[in-house]
């Protein structure tokens, strides 16, 4: 993957233990898994070194205010917005209204104060409309602490415009990446389900070579080799889907993907046990047949997340069973 | 990856990730451009791990490792349980 630097420590966890080294125990930092599902990851930049440092939870109180602002608008639907809007103006224009009813009209209009009549609430609507709208004509003024509201109302108006917009503009956007998400992840579960089928067939072939007695070790070597990274690699998509379903397949698509797997791996242990005694494993197809035990032991009813229907638990069962058989 | 051939089938693994030893990842257990890397699944590492190491489990090093890890050319020591 590019790495330059990596170096292994074959001895492992478990000679730095007998050494009597010291030994951290913690929950795992439960982070996002799986790619794509698009959201906002603020985090996602950081280095690993920033990432393991407890989260400091001296976020400013602004922010927290921020932050719930941005949630609530989040969550909003764009009419739910505009009801927002209107009723702010609503209720802001009977404010004014109301301030007919006492000896200082807050409002006046040409010059004449408004008074707390139905022409006079009609007025106090039109004022309010077009201060929020920032249009602000100005055949209508308010007066004294009217003036405070009206700027507020206009700045809050002004805002919440904003986020419905905002809002419109976003949801086109969001469609689009939803779109794409969905197109990319259905062609990659038909990659490998084609793939494993592939996979399978060659095995089975080299299962038949080797029935008849392997007459050209070398071959079988490395035909097994390339099946077997092949196989690595989509079984690790297929782990994957199990263990960060953020979309998860249709359970007959998942019910096939997994049927093939474990029928391959139940022809690929077969394969291992028919080869000869004499026969010499690479370094790769070692290291690869290591990655697809770590990983199909990792597939079983009871240590996937979620929970899956019977049948599809049943298979999964049976790959564990079938991986656990290979030597 | 290397493909090995049928030939040298059987010969040591070929030598494209370095070994580190236990000595120098204590000695440099507060060096901070070291990266211990705990491939093993969320569980062991919940168990036990080396200090400041991170977890990356084997199976989702091919998603994870760029967010994770996204210097190409940091120094990296990786461990597991045992290398089999």
């Amino acid at each position: 993957m590019g790495y330059t630097n990596v170096r292994h420590y074959h001895a492992g966890i478990a000679d730095w233990k007998e050494a009597g080294l010291p030994i951290e125990s913690a929950p795992a930092i439960v982070e996002p898994s799986l790619p794509v599902e698009p959201q906002s990851t603020e985090q996602s930049s950081l280095s690993p070194a920033a990432r393991t440092r407890p989260q400091q939870p001296t976020i400013s109180r602004s922010r927290q205010w921020g932050n719930a602002l941005l949630d609530l608008i989040e969550s909003l639907s764009p009419t739910q917005i505009f009801f927002v809007w209107l009723g702010m103006v609503v209720l802001c224009g009977l404010l004014y209204w109301l301030t007919g009813f006492s000896r200082r009209p807050g409002l006046v209009d040409s010059g004449r104060p408004i008074a707390g009549t139905l022409d006079g609430l009609l007025s106090a609507l039109y004022f309010s409309f077009v201060t929020t709208t920032s249009v602000g004509y100005g055949d209508v003024l308010p007066l004294g602490p009217v003036r405070i509201l009206s700027i507020f109302e206009a700045v809050t108006g002004l805002l919440i415009f904003g986020a419905l917009v905002a809002k419109f503009v976003s949801r086109r956007q969001d469609q689009l990446v939803r779109d794409i998400y969905n197109v990319t992840f259905e062609a990659r579960l038909d990659r490998v389900q084609t793939n494993l089928h592939l996979v399978l067939s060659e095995l089975q072939s080299i299962a038949m070579m080797c029935d008849e007695g392997v007459t050209q070790p070398q071959r079988v070597g490395v035909r097994l080799e390339s099946a077997v990274l092949v196989f690595g690699g989509e079984l690790r998509a297929i782990h994957s889907l199990l263990y960060s379903p953020q979309r998860a397949p249709e359970e007959a698509v998942l019910e096939a993907l997994l049927i093939a797997l474990a029928a391959a791996l139940r022809t690929l242990s077969d394969v291992l046990t028919c080869l000869p005694v004499g026969f010499n494993r690479a370094p790769t197809l070692e290291s690869a047949l290591g990655n697809i035990r770590a990983l199909a032991d990792e597939i079983c009813a009871e240590c996937v997340p979620q929970v899956y229907a019977p049948a599809l638990a049943m298979w999964m069962d049976r790959a564990q069973e079938a991986a656990r058989k290979i030597a | 990856m290397e493909q090995a051939s049928p030939e040298n089938a059987g010969a040591a693994p070929a030598a494209e990730v370095r070994e580190i030893s236990r000595d120098e990842i204590k000695r440099r257990l507060d060096d901070p451009a070291l990266l211990l890397v705990d491939v093993l699944p969320r569980e062991a590492y919940a168990a036990e791990h080396i200090p400041r190491s991170v977890n990356l489990p084997l199976a989702e090093v091919e998603q994870r490792a760029p967010q994770l890890l996204p210097e190409r050319s940091a120094d990296i020591a990786a461990y597991c349980a045992k290398f089999t």
